[in-house]
């Protein structure tokens, strides 16, 4: 082969004609044939002032991307994709040749514009391909979209994890919406460096327990890079169906807890009991009306550290301080119990929730009193 | 596997040269393609083309006719100027002359592959299932402004 090789190096490329190279193609070996491209695409630099060389080598080389072995054709990709003097054209073909030739072009061609890439990803079912440009060192935020809208789970995974890709809020919606129930993707929107409001608050609403609090933790409300809302309108409405919702919708649950503070029903026991059968989202609206805060700050607080900020926000209502440790072990209970509610029997999560909240008081060292036990206990 | 997906395809042969016509439907048929019709020049192959019931799935060209070569025929199908063809069609020239004025223009036009005689039964085999298995974005408009002489 090295022998091969240099044969092919002792070729005049000067001045070499495409007539020439189809008499020489049947003659050469697959790796005389990959040597040549090779040399031909690198000596696409020095062809500057000799435009008939240049398009002379252009035609070669394009004759070899439509005829040439696989392999030939993946070794020229190679060679064609780190140089900047790639003729378009040349680079074109091997984006929309056999996946192997074309990954290495799509990776990092700098030749081939956003509309290229875009026209791709849209005409293409090969991930592969989407996956290669989703890792490119610039991808625009219309090439985000695309890759959003046609890409598998595997391309969101690679663009979320691309630091240098541009993300509009409408891909991450479409991931979101697309891909959202895989862990890698939810994990993939959290690390990104900045996302706005209104995807912290699209990914809250399918996210577990554990991720809503790294979710929250790494973007809180007030880093998030949404321009503010006017100061009259309403706050972004919060719907993290965490849990037993009882089969309200949020709107549903804010005019439930609203009416209950009305009629001063809003108890300590109703909030524990809420918490034993898993309505988190019950709970939080409850402590936003008692407190008079915003219910996406108590939602916040309480995803991002419970045991930090249920005794701030307690000490704001008139409930009795002596059921916070009970609160706080439900609370406790809750976050670790939370994922498994769709899949638990409501009795059974009820009883597990109890036995949990009862642990924790316990190794919490906490004196419950008669009263609390016997609420406990009728609970199950 | 490779006959699977060659024999289904509708191919149009197009050569003003009676015997590479024939040539071009005798290698054709020895790879294993079923459906072969012919036309003589770019001019007839147009209107065998809009006429046909069944569309083309590959049409293999010669480059230089009188009366529309290849290139031109190409042309036409990429802009949507041909009834019944699909913009983004497999279509392969062929030519004894592959100037570099040809490839470029067959480039520009996103030609799926470009052979040059004689076409031996493995060539054709190989490039056919390359065309088949390359897809281009064809989109309104992306050829318009590419020019094609009437003779090469």
């Amino acid at each position: 082969m090295a022998e091969s090789n240099n044969n092919v190096e002792k070729l005049n490329l000067h001045g070499l004609s495409t007539e020439d190279y189809v008499r020489a193609e049947a003659m050469l070996t697959v790796e005389q044939k990959a040597a040549l491209a090779t040399r031909l695409a690198a000596g696409l630099n020095a062809t500057d002032g000799n435009p008939e060389q240049a398009e002379s080598a252009e035609a070669i080389l394009r004759l070899i991307i439509w005829n040439g072995e696989p392999s030939v054709v993946e070794t020229l990709a190679h060679a064609a994709a780190s140089n900047p003097n790639t003729p378009h054209s040349v680079a074109w073909a091997l984006a929309n040749d056999d996946e192997a030739a074309a990954k290495p072009i799509l990776t990092a061609s700098k030749v081939l514009s956003d509309e290229d890439l875009v026209a791709i990803v849209e005409v293409t079912d090969n991930f592969a391909k989407m996956g290669a440009i989703a890792v490119r060192s610039d991808v625009s935020g219309e090439l985000s979209r695309s890759l959003a809208t046609h890409g598998d789970e595997n391309t969101a995974h690679l663009l979320l994890n691309n630091s240098k890709a541009d993300i509009l809020d409408d891909a991450y919606a479409s991931i979101i919406d697309r891909h959202g129930d895989h862990e890698r993707i939810q994990q993939g929107i959290i690390d990104r460096d900045s996302i706005s409001a209104e995807v912290a608050e699209r990914l809250s609403t399918i996210v577990g327990t554990a991720m809503a609090a790294k979710l929250s933790q790494r973007h809180p409300a007030s880093n998030r890079t949404a321009a503010p809302p006017p100061p009259a309108a309403p706050p972004p409405p919060l719907a993290i169906p965490l849990g037993n919702m009882e089969g309200l919708s949020a709107e549903e649950m804010d005019g439930l807890v609203a009416r209950m503070a009305g009629e001063r029903s809003l108890t300590v026991t109703l909030l524990i009991r809420k918490l034993t059968i898993g309505n988190f989202q019950f709970f939080c609206r409850a402590l936003a009306v008692l407190t008079k805060s915003p219910t996406y700050d108590v939602f916040t607080k309480m995803l991002e550290s419970p045991e930090t900020h249920l005794p701030d926000l307690w000490k704001q209502t008139a409930l009795a301080p002596g059921w916070l440790p009970v609160a706080r072990a439900a609370v406790t209970a809750l976050t670790s119990l939370l994922n498994t509610y769709a899949k638990s029997d409501p009795a059974l999560f009820r009883r597990n929730m109890v036995d949990k909240t009862s642990a924790n008081l316990r190794a919490d060292k906490v004196d419950v009193t008669d009263e609390q036990k016997k609420y406990l206990r009728s609970l199950l | 596997m490779s006959e699977a997906l060659i024999a289904p395809l509708n191919c149009f042969v197009v050569d003003d040269t009676l015997h590479d016509r024939d040539l071009l439907v005798t290698t054709l048929k020895t790879i294993g393609v079923k459906h072969v019709i012919t036309a003589g020049n770019g001019s007839e192959a147009f209107q065998a083309l809009a006429a046909a019931t069944k569309p083309a799935d590959l049409v293999l060209c010669d480059i230089r006719m009188p009366n529309g070569n290849g290139l031109q025929l190409l042309h036409a199908i990429r802009n949507g100027a041909i009834k019944n063809v699909r913009m983004d069609a497999s279509f392969i020239l062929v030519t004894a002359h592959p100037t570099a004025e040809a490839v470029k223009i067959a480039s520009s036009l996103d030609a799926h592959g470009f052979v040059v005689k004689p076409v031996l039964p493995e060539k054709l085999s190989a490039v056919v299932l390359k065309a088949r298995r390359t897809t281009f974005p064809v989109t309104p408009g992306r050829y318009a402004k590419v020019s094609v002489p009437g003779t090469f």
